[in-house]
């Protein structure tokens, strides 16, 4: 059991997938114009990690090895097919709310980067945590990044329309709408992954690593980016 | 050579059963999926035009001679309508008499992708109101069209067959042909307007006894 819990605190905080992995950029990037969106492709997400998970680690002695790949997108672009058919059918709102995220979970490199870098080397167990750990950290990470941005961007947090959690327009604040557009996506981001590094810090862990582009010998440089490229790929 | 089929009937095995299980959900998943989406369209059709009780499709961008005809109608308008395209017309009933129509347009033109809403007249030419059947704006700015009804309510109650779009402010009364943009979101504000325009457009030709 206490792997299980090891693998939430692992996703959330210490390998968290958008702040410290810094994988799935498209999706954090893309639909973190407000909080909202940000709990609705966390949460999908999260449901779909959680599934493919457990079947490729369910699965991983009966995959060989030089079709891993196709056999994980398949499986993962099936269970996000699935969820999209039954939310539809079965969940109207919450498909009018979620709908527009689930084809983009596919795409999502956390996903097939969890299959290939933990469930398909471990029991189905842990894997099923390692997916609820990651997808909540996601789901936090691009939850906060949401908030940031619709508070800077738009003057509100939680907004619906007619009525917000937070109201700064209420008090005169004049939304910046850049946080709103693509480039404050990389802003709020950039200053999230500096707030996380610090909190790692603090509590004695080693920040995220950039290689070292200026000196230090080109072999090495050579090395480092391509050990990145392979973690990209995952 | 034996691994290669090893391994291709294995990923054979996989996708097999995947795609078993995705006919399955299908199957399981399309009548309720038909259902809900038709529901969403009544709905939408009844928002804007509440005095009508039955709905009938009457043009449908699905038959290749509607189509043509709805083509015709925005390419012979005065105004660009290429970015526009109107995918149903519904005459709305009251008692068996047409009360209005309601005309459902995608605008290819907005910020982020496609906007695809539903427009209510009345047979005489009012301007009845606007449901947004599908949106991907940027949330706090295009978005606000749909979650801040100030900008689509400025357009019930005209009688007009052209709306035009000001950003000075001027056109804050509602129900009149000149409406104000959204601040800050001046693309989707002209792609939902010109949209309606395409709408108005086609009404005309309707009133005029459409292609019969």
């Amino acid at each position: 059991m206490n792997k299980c819990v090891e693998r939430l605190y692992n996703g959330i905080i210490k390998e968290n997938p958008t702040l410290v992995l810094t994988l799935g950029m498209c999706p954090t990037l893309a639909v973190t114009t407000s909080a909202i969106n940000g709990i609705g492709m966390g949460l999908s997400s999260t449901v779909v990690l959680v599934l493919s998970n457990l079947v490729i680690s369910l699965l991983r002695k009966v995959i060989p090895d030089g079709v891993r790949m196709p056999a994980f997108i398949v499986i993962v672009a099936s269970f996000v097919t699935m969820v999209q058919f039954l939310m539809q059918g079965f969940l109207p709102s919450l498909y009018d709310s979620l709908g527009i995220y689930i084809p983009l979970i596919v795409v999502n490199c956390i996903i097939l980067g969890r299959a290939e870098s933990y469930a398909s080397k471990n029991p189905a167990l842990p894997s099923a945590f390692d997916g609820l750990g990651m997808g909540l950290g996601f789901t936090i990470a691009i939850t906060i990044l949401g908030a940031c941005r619709e508070l800077l961007g738009a003057g509100t947090i939680l907004s619906t329309g007619s009525s917000a959690l937070v109201d700064l327009t209420k008090f005169g604040y004049t939304p910046a709408s850049i946080f709103i557009l693509a480039p404050g996506a990389f802003f709020m981001l950039a200053m999230l992954v500096a707030i996380m590094n610090r909190v790692k810090r603090s509590k004695g862990m080693k920040p995220a690593k950039v290689p070292d582009y200026l000196d230090g010998d080109t072999d090495e440089l050579g090395h480092k980016l391509g050990s990145l490229d392979d973690k990209e790929e995952a | 050579m034996g691994k290669i089929f090893k391994d291709a009937s294995v990923l054979f095995i996989i996708t097999l059963v995947a795609g078993v299980l995705l006919g399955l959900v299908y199957q399981v998943t399309k009548e309720p999926i038909a259902a809900q989406n038709e529901k969403a369209k009544q709905e939408a059709y009844e928002t804007v035009l509440e005095s009508a009780d039955e709905f009938e499709v009457i043009y449908s961008e699905e038959d290749p001679d509607q189509k043509a005809w709805l083509t015709e109608c925005l390419s012979n308008a005065s105004e660009d309508f290429s970015k526009d395209d109107i995918s149903e017309v519904v005459a709305g009933k009251s008692n068996g008499e047409t009360v209005g129509y309601v005309i459902t347009v995608v605008a290819h033109d907005g910020y982020a992708g496609d906007i695809k809403f539903s427009v209510g007249v009345s047979k005489e030419g009012e301007f009845l109101g606007t449901s947004i059947l599908a949106i991907g704006e940027t949330a706090g700015l295009g978005m606000r069209a749909k979650t801040d009804p100030s900008f689509l309510n400025q357009f019930k109650g005209a009688t007009t067959n052209k709306f035009s779009l000001v950003t000075d402010g001027t056109g804050a009364t509602d129900g009149d042909e000149v409406v104000d943009a959204i601040s800050g979101s001046t693309v989707t504000s002209k792609a939902m307007t010109k949209g309606i325009n395409a709408a108005l457009a086609v009404f005309e030709k309707l009133a005029e006894g459409g292609n019969n």
